[in-house]
């Protein structure tokens, strides 16, 4: 039986291998995490789909594979014998034209095959910074390579490519970080497919102020201003079905799909770029829910943990910069979605009123949408409909 | 409600007596704890407010007092038990972990067992090997029992008053080498200390250092002498080994990248290597360096001062283990 990539989102295209979790010979149960490989959004496990040994590495360390393509083969106990590469060869082209064996790579002289020492924390340091361990000097026990050591090389312009010992840095252009790349791929791919225009509202957040101050003084502190937004969201959007119709690229025809539970996506900054984990299925949340799931999907975000689940298609994204101090500003669609909405600062604001000035708290929402599935009525039928939930909806959970 | 200066033995005095006039059904037994205020001094001036009907001289007979203190718990009394020496809970192990450990599990939570054990312990005294235990390990793994280590006098303070209000069995382990140990408590009717999860002491971006008892105020003395040479540790207090809650290590291992634990016990059987294994489980991949233990020797306290001061802990010996991960 082979491991195969399974697709984890709509734009996936590959899967990078970080590291194997087991050896060929291993035993491994079903459900059990064999590999782990990085997407164009997250590193994440790929799990043995039953019990069995791990019979061969398809893919090594470092190597990329399509979706759908085998990462290794397992020897299952309904007795499906994992087929032998080797023996299907012509005898006579062992020596010179068999095809390179993926199991091993161009590896510096004398590290070849060795298992690099690394501490847990420079590892996932390494990963991150897209910086291969091997090409790192460990400089702890046994070699061992330390935080010291990964972020030394970050530092460098290059990230450390071109510099063998004593050489000067270059200061030449350095290389983008995995996540840099995917974010540059995929913000360029909305703009240059995606056909968009943006709406925008200042709503009043007095109530919602009002609610969240009750809610924290019963000590549910954890509830933000995020969250009632994306409880808002979800009602808007039960209340809107089309706006959660999603645009497929098929490969003869474009199509459009309808989600039939509420999924939002929710920005996370992390210090060297972003990921948006789905929250699933919002719809008649309570805000103690939401907060769970917000909290939860942020951690994993941040360790770099995201399952398939956070990565789910969602057809809009929430993206709140309030707190960076932000008026109102645009976001980008990311491609396989047909909306995002923005949310600028909380701030006061005078309103005319029954002939007289008056000061409210609001915030400036910014909704852009995919023109090709959703028409300026819809997307400001949408935008009302939330700005009224918001201004004058109650909350569940408060 | 008000801030006072007080020892940590005046403190537990000051909660016993407090619970004492609070609550009629408590009742305190123990040896020579009464006329003499016990050998500790750690109730002082009981027997002369609440009498012998309350405050109980028993025999050098633990089994026999702390299983009377079970039956007095069925009873609806709210006992409380002081084991001289932390060393003698060998002599009632079985009363404790077969029977006031299982009485709630055992009844299908039909009884309540409010009961507390203080029992006085660690070394650094010259009481020798057989007066010098902490005792910390010996009950880790017996579920129903609620472990507190108190390190200051306010920890003494409020937790004793928190373990007599439980409604399940507390064993309170005190360390007589900080009897006599001085700080502010919050001294009020309600002033109790959660019986649940670790504490931060000493903020420090650098190292994490996790201790519980006399080795609290190494670890922060470790941190004073790491400050001057530009190393901030982080200091944090264990507080409860059972149930052992340690959100705040997770948190601060996810900064300072690096451990070490500090207890007065042998390192095999210890809490330490629980924190290891959590913080191993839940922040695996913030840890740069393998977590370092810091423990006794695999013999008992010696009885020689200057043996005695060699292999407790000392703020020299934990500041030269942060060194070494930092550095290592």
């Amino acid at each position: 039986m082979d491991l195969i990539v399974p697709q984890l989102s709509s734009t996936m295209e590959t899967a990078r291998v970080v590291r194997w979790l087991k050896r060929p010979g291993d035993s491994v149960r079903m459900g059990e995490a064999v590999v782990e490989v990085e997407t164009d959004k997250s590193t994440m496990d790929v799990e043995s789909p039953a019990d069995g040994v791990l019979t061969e590495v398809l893919v090594a360390e470092g190597e990329e594979v399509a979706v759908a393509g085998a990462l290794g083969r397992l020897a299952t106990s309904e007795g499906s014998a994992p087929p032998m590469a080797t023996t299907s060869l012509p005898v006579a082209a062992t020596s010179a034209a068999v095809k390179p064996d993926r199991t091993t790579r161009e590896l510096p002289a004398g590290v070849a095959g060795e298992r690099v020492k690394a501490s847990p924390l420079a590892r996932r340091l390494a990963v991150e910074a897209g910086l291969d361990l091997r090409t790192i000097r460990g400089t702890g026990p046994n070699s061992r390579i330390r935080k010291r050591d990964v972020l030394l090389l970050k530092a460098l312009p290059d990230g450390g490519a071109a510099t063998p010992a004593g050489a000067a840095p270059s200061l030449l252009a350095r290389p983008l970080s995995p996540m840099r790349a995917r974010i540059a791929e995929t913000v360029s791919a909305s703009r240059k497919t995606i056909p968009s225009y943006s709406l925008d509202r200042w709503v009043e957040t007095s109530r919602l102020a009002a609610a969240r101050a009750k809610i924290a003084a019963k000590k549910n502190d954890e509830i933000t201003f995020t969250d009632m937004l994306l409880q808002a969201l979800a009602d808007s959007l039960s209340q809107t079905p089309a706006m959660l119709d999603r645009w497929l690229d098929g490969a003869a025809q474009p199509s459009v799909t309808s989600a039939r539970s509420i999924d939002i996506g929710l920005i996370v900054a992390l210090e060297h770029g972003l990921l948006i984990p789905t929250l699933n299925d919002l719809a008649n949340k309570d805000l103690v829910h939401i907060a769970m799931a917000r909290h939860e999907a942020i951690e994993r975000a941040r360790a770099g943990r995201l399952t398939a689940r956070d990565q789910a298609p969602a057809p809009i994204t929430l993206s709140n910069l309030g707190k960076s101090g932000v008026d109102r500003f645009e976001a980008i669609i990311s491609p396989g979605q047909s909306s995002i909405l923005a949310v600028g600062r909380e701030h006061e604001r005078a309103l005319a009123g029954d002939g007289r000035l008056y000061a409210a708290r609001g915030v400036n929402l910014t909704l852009s949408v995919d023109h090709r599935l959703i028409d300026g009525r819809l997307g400001a039928e949408f935008l009302g409909r939330l700005a009224d939930r918001i201004e004058q909806g109650s909350w569940r959970g408060a | 409600m008000t801030a006072q200066q007080l020892t940590y033995r005046e403190a537990i005095v000051t909660a016993l007596q407090e619970e004492m006039r609070r609550d009629p059904r408590t009742l305190i037994m123990g040896e020579d704890i009464g006329p003499s205020g016990g050998p500790f001094k750690t109730c002082q001036g009981l027997y002369e407010e609440f009498g012998a009907q309350r405050v109980r001289d028993t025999p050098i007979a633990e089994t026999g007092f702390v299983g009377a203190a079970l039956g007095l718990a069925l009873a609806g009394f709210r006992p409380i038990v002081e084991i001289m020496f932390a060393d003698f809970l060998g002599v009632c192990f079985d009363q404790i972990v077969n029977s006031i450990a299982k009485h709630r599990f055992m009844s299908g939570g039909q009884v309540a067992i409010p009961l507390v054990i203080r029992a006085i312990g660690g070394g650094g005294l010259r009481f020798g090997p057989q007066h010098s235990t902490t005792a910390e390990s010996w009950f880790l793994s017996v579920p129903g029992l609620t472990i507190a280590c108190p390190s200051t006098a306010a920890e003494a303070y409020g937790m004793l008053k928190a373990a007599i209000r439980s409604d399940n069995p507390v064993l309170l382990l005190e360390h007589k080498a900080l009897l006599g140990s001085k700080g502010s408590v919050e001294v009020g009717p309600d002033e109790l200390a959660p019986l649940d999860g670790a504490k931060i002491v000493r903020r420090g971006k650098d190292a994490t250092i996790v201790a519980s008892l006399a080795m609290v105020g190494r670890a922060l003395a470790a941190a004073d002498l790491l400050s001057a040479e530009g190393i901030e540790a982080e200091v944090i207090d264990i507080r409860v080994l059972r149930t052992m809650n340690l959100q705040c290590v997770f948190e601060s291992i996810r900064t300072t990248n690096l451990l070490v634990t500090v207890e007065e016990q042998a390192q095999l059987g210890g809490w330490g290597g629980e924190v290891v294994a959590e913080v191993v489980h839940e922040v695996f991949d913030y840890l740069d360096a393998p977590p370092e233990r810091i423990c006794l020797p695999e013999y008992p306290v010696p009885y020689s001062p200057s043996l005695e001061d060699g292999v407790i802990p000392s703020a020299e010996r934990i500041a030269s283990a942060v060194r070494s991960l930092l550095e290592g």
